[in-house]
């Protein structure tokens, strides 16, 4: 019975986050809505408003924060650079293939190590210079063998797996090595309401002309429906997923 | 109109999204980091798998050449970081065998609120659990970090508290404040 419960956890788990990445790239590429900030701006808004329905009900316990300040002291450099990492990690859809992205990925850990060093939560060795060393030779040989070379897709990629990393140990530096853990809905709660504040200007900036200038319409109906799903409640949200 | 194709597209990768955070927290609280770790590398093969054979995506054989060098290295070290972790706890747990009770409360005032939970608990083994947890599976593969918003679940795997001590803590931590009301919400700007 055990064994039947977990293996449908991780069924369902790969399901979404596999089916979510293949989504988002059928959107962002096969359908041509090249919007990859808008599409993170919306996930944030729409993450956040189920996020308060969770806590509203009381399903989700978020731990004391000590005011404002200490707030934005841990999560705007947090949801700066989670904000980033999504937005060119979905911009690198645009142009290569979810494939290569996934071999790109592999290098998180180098890029994570030396994070880690600068920041000084990890010690350089022997062992773990051969290790990223084995690594990097690996992905550089995935990257110089391209079938379509496309360098801006590799540069993005690479963009968003490094402030992937420092997101990663800043979360490290900022909560967990202060005692803080928090589960994932509180992360969303706490982190998405700034990740979409820091995307504004951005988006703003490089998507909101482009996006208008195709008229309202498509933007006021996407718009909508979000707002219609931001209200329903995330119980419905699960069953229009999962049906 | 291209616009209704676009929302349900969008409205549905929102669903998925958030649907995800609950689902990494089911596969957290009943399994552990590892699983995640291991679902995570399937998740990563498969993706792969499915965007060569059934999309179309043009892969050569000295890139997956290069990949398999990549996940041979990756491996490796997911293996050295559980070894670590395994020293650490074990070290954690030996200290607080040898010194049971000490605490020093040296939390900054910003912390108080916080990590209130930590005031009376070792706080060497404190610190050792700390060190021992995994900088997250995010580190290992990045698969679901790079997922909107599935994003904070790159660090799901450090959540799993490793000690029983850190079990108590996350509990007592629960227990700190009720329901966060309206006006809370409002206090820390979501609404």
């Amino acid at each position: 019975m055990q064994i039947l419960w977990v293996s449908y956890l991780l069924g369902q788990w790969i399901v979404l986050s596999s089916g979510l990445i293949l989504l988002n790239k059928h959107i962002l590429s096969e359908a041509g809505f090249d919007f990859p900030c808008t599409l993170v701006l919306l996930h944030m808004l729409f993450c956040t408003a189920c996020a308060c329905v969770w806590k509203l009900l009381g399903w989700v316990s978020v731990p004391r924060l000590g005011g404002p300040r200490a707030y934005c002291a841990r999560f705007v450099p947090i949801g700066l650079c989670f904000a980033a990492s999504l937005s060119l990690g979905n911009a690198a859809y645009l142009h290569i293939s979810v494939a290569f992205v996934q071999m790109l990925k592999a290098s998180t850990p180098v890029a994570t190590l030396v994070v880690s060093f600068m920041l000084g939560l990890e010690q350089p060795s022997w062992r773990l210079t051969g290790l990223i060393l084995l690594i990097s030779s690996g992905v550089g040989i995935a990257c110089a063998a391209q079938v379509h070379p496309s360098i801006p897709g590799v540069l993005l990629q690479l963009g968003a797996i490094g402030f992937e990393a420092s997101r990663l140990c800043l979360v490290n530096l900022l909560l967990t090595l202060r005692g803080l853990r928090l589960s994932p809905i509180a992360s969303v709660l706490l982190i998405s309401p700034i990740c979409a504040l820091c995307l504004l200007p951005a988006w703003a900036m490089l998507e909101a002309p482009r996006l208008l200038a195709l008229g309202s319409a498509p933007w006021v109906r996407v718009g909508a429906a979000t707002l219609g799903e931001g209200r329903a409640s995330p119980l419905h949200c699960m069953c229009g997923c999962t049906a | 109109m291209r616009a209704t194709p676009y929302a349900c597209m969008a409205g549905a990768s929102l669903c998925i999204a958030f649907a995800l955070n609950i689902a990494t927290m089911a596969l957290i609280k009943h399994t552990s980091a590892l699983t995640l770790n291991v679902a995570g590398v399937g998740k990563d093969l498969l993706l792969i798998g499915y965007s060569v054979v059934l999309s179309g995506a043009k892969v050569s054989a000295a890139q997956y050449c290069g990949y398999a060098i990549a996940f041979a290295g990756v491996t490796a070290y997911s293996r050295h970081k559980r070894q670590l972790q395994a020293q650490a706890q074990a070290q954690a747990l030996a200290d607080m065998a040898e010194k049971p009770g000490e605490g020093e409360d040296d939390e900054e005032e910003l912390e108080r609120g916080l990590a209130a939970e930590g005031k009376g608990t070792p706080d060497d083994a404190r610190a050792a659990a700390v060190r021992a947890r995994p900088m997250g599976r995010g580190i290992w593969s990045g698969a679901g970090a790079r997922t909107l918003s599935g994003g904070e679940f790159a660090d799901a795997g450090e959540r799993k508290p490793l000690l029983d001590l850190a079990a108590e803590e996350e509990a007592g931590e629960d227990d700190l404040d009720g329901p966060m009301t309206s006006s809370s919400l409002r206090k820390y700007g979501f609404t």
